[in-house]
């Protein structure tokens, strides 16, 4: 009986596990396997007005003028 | 398993829909909480995977420094091998997560500290979690004491500053940190700033003239000569140096001389009697490498490099770094999480300022813990390993004696010391960084080996000169 509820339980994993690959694997599919050097260097990329926003964020806070 | 009790099928049920019903509510909200959910999955499989391995540092090598049993140290080699494979796959397709950590003796000195803490405590850091899923109190009280000590000692100044040798806190001055990281006072500020970042950042690929995401830096530098080779080493000085006498032992009972076949044999019936945790070791690695694939995955998806851009998105900026970054490993890490919910708390509740230090201000932040990341993975690990004890009629809550909890929290202390000092524990600091060809990680390793020595050895001092004074009294009342 225990031994079902254990496969219950590792059916619930997998189905979100396969999910999360669903989620993961597209990226993947459109840079295209085995480009590892592309993503460094073609990542999605990432909006320039939440760049500046996060440059502010601390600025605004503490008055900090200095980034990385 | 048959006769595990209804109540116990019930509760695992209930663990599980809970974290179905987190996944399922939160993902109504916003799709950017797949994210958490990756963490929170992997965190359940996990605890899941320790609780049926006894995936246990502290028991390896207790029991090995102690009694002689080298079972659980065998199968903590073979599952970090097994992780090396999957993270070799990962590493040669250029997706991995991973990031090396700096390479120095500061790694063995940390080791030592964090040895010494687990033998103490009676279970290292990621033992210490599912062994609190199993409803042990010891293990919660180890966890809380790592946590406190790791928060409070990467924020101590003061007259500990005197400590901090001169050429540190010059070169950690020349670093160009904002304003708000007040480097100059703080010893773990002025030790990362002013040593550990100037220490070279290493993988066995290159090291040896390899590229970490080629197929062959991947697999033949980092897995065959970063992890195989030495794995195959410790393992043949567990066989030669416990194993091997009664093996030859047998043998010569039998009538027979030993051969090379003999050992040979002896060393594969060594390797195959850890085979519950070798198959969690196997699970393991297999996760943590599809774990840095699917974050690098949702990265790539919702074009960000870190889980701070995406909490800013939702609107929820409080405690993140100065980077705007929280932490966000994109694999398996037990004691930075724990730092964050204790540094949370404090700043929250008490007024106390953590932000104005690198750990927390700089790199990883200390968003809400209902919202971090790595927190999620923590409590999942937990439940998982909960589900896990449940379903196997493991689950027991056990009270702590005042003595076990005196030697949870001075054990913890220690383990919290030595995560911070090495940037992580015995799963960050050693099975993941090994497992990724960094050398660092192995120099952890020699340190924890030699601090368990050195705590298996105090304790046995400390149990005989007990035993040898409740001896005394009794012989007195005689």
């Amino acid at each position: 009986m225990a031994r079902t509820y254990l496969w219950i339980v590792i059916i619930i994993v997998m189905a979100f596990l396969g999910f999360m690959i669903g989620y993961a694997v597209p990226p993947f599919m459109e840079v295209g396997f085995g480009g590892g050097e592309q993503i460094e260097s073609g990542g999605a990329p990432v909006d320039e007005e939440l760049k500046k926003e996060f440059e502010q964020l601390y600025q605004i806070e503490e008055g900090s003028t200095e980034s990385e | 398993m048959e006769t595990v009790p209804k109540k116990n099928r019930t509760w695992a049920l209930v663990i599980v829909g809970f974290f179905v019903l987190v996944s399922v509510i939160s993902f109504g909200f916003h799709e950017y909480y797949v994210y958490l959910q990756a963490y929170l999955w992997f965190g359940f499989i996990y605890g899941m995977c320790l609780q049926y391995g006894r995936f246990c540092f502290a028991s390896a090598f207790r029991d090995l420094f102690a009694v002689g049993v080298p079972r659980m140290v065998v199968g903590i080699m073979i599952a970090t091998v097994l992780f090396g494979f999957t993270s070799a796959f990962v590493n040669a397709t250029g997706w991995s997560t991973f990031h090396a950590a700096p390479t120095s003796i500061h790694a063995t000195i940390a080791g030592i500290l964090f040895g010494i803490g687990m033998v103490f405590a009676g279970g290292c850091a990621s033992g210490s979690l599912y062994k609190t899923g199993e409803g042990n109190g010891v293990s919660l009280l180890v966890i809380l004491s790592i946590s406190v000590t790791q928060a409070t000692f990467v924020d101590v100044g003061g007259w500990f500053n005197k400590l901090v040798p001169e050429p540190w806190r010059l070169s950690a001055m020349q670093k160009g940190l904002p304003e708000s990281i007040n480097v100059t006072d703080g010893w773990i500020d002025q030790y990362l700033a002013g040593y550990v970042w100037n220490q070279p950042v290493l993988r066995f690929a290159e090291m040896f003239g390899m590229k970490t995401d080629t197929v062959m830096g991947a697999f033949v530098g980092n897995l065959f000569i970063g992890v195989v080779i030495p794995a195959l080493i410790l393992l043949l000085w567990v066989y030669l140096v416990w194993v091997k006498k009664n093996h030859v032992r047998k043998i010569e009972k039998q009538g027979r001389t030993v051969t090379f076949r003999d050992h040979l044999e002896g060393f594969w019936g060594m390797i195959v009697s850890s085979k519950r945790t070798a198959i969690a070791g196997l699970f393991l690695g297999i996760a943590c490498g599809l774990q840095m694939f699917v974050i690098e995955g949702l990265r790539m998806k919702f074009g960000v490099k870190n889980a701070g851009t995406l909490l800013e998105r939702l609107g929820f900026t409080y405690g993140l770094s100065a980077k705007g970054t929280v932490f966000d490993p994109g694999y398996w890490y037990v004691t930075t999480q724990e730092a964050q919910w204790v540094g949370w708390t404090m700043q929250k509740i008490f007024g106390w300022n953590f932000m104005d230090n690198i750990f927390f201000g700089w790199v990883n932040g200390i968003p809400n813990p209902a919202f971090n990341p790595a927190d999620w993975m923590s409590v999942a690990l937990i439940g998982g390993a909960a589900v896990m004890a449940l379903l196997h009629n493991e689950f027991k809550f056990k009270k702590p004696t005042k003595e076990l909890a005196i030697w949870a929290i001075i054990g913890g202390f220690f383990m919290g010391i030595g995560s911070r000092l090495a940037l992580g524990c015995n799963v960050g600091a050693f099975f993941v960084r090994t497992a990724q060809g960094d050398p660092s990680g192995w120099l952890f390793g020699l340190g924890m080996i030699g601090g368990a020595y050195i705590g298996v050895k105090f304790f046995n001092w400390w149990t005989e000169r007990k035993m040898a004074k409740e001896m005394a009294g009794l012989e007195f009342e005689l």
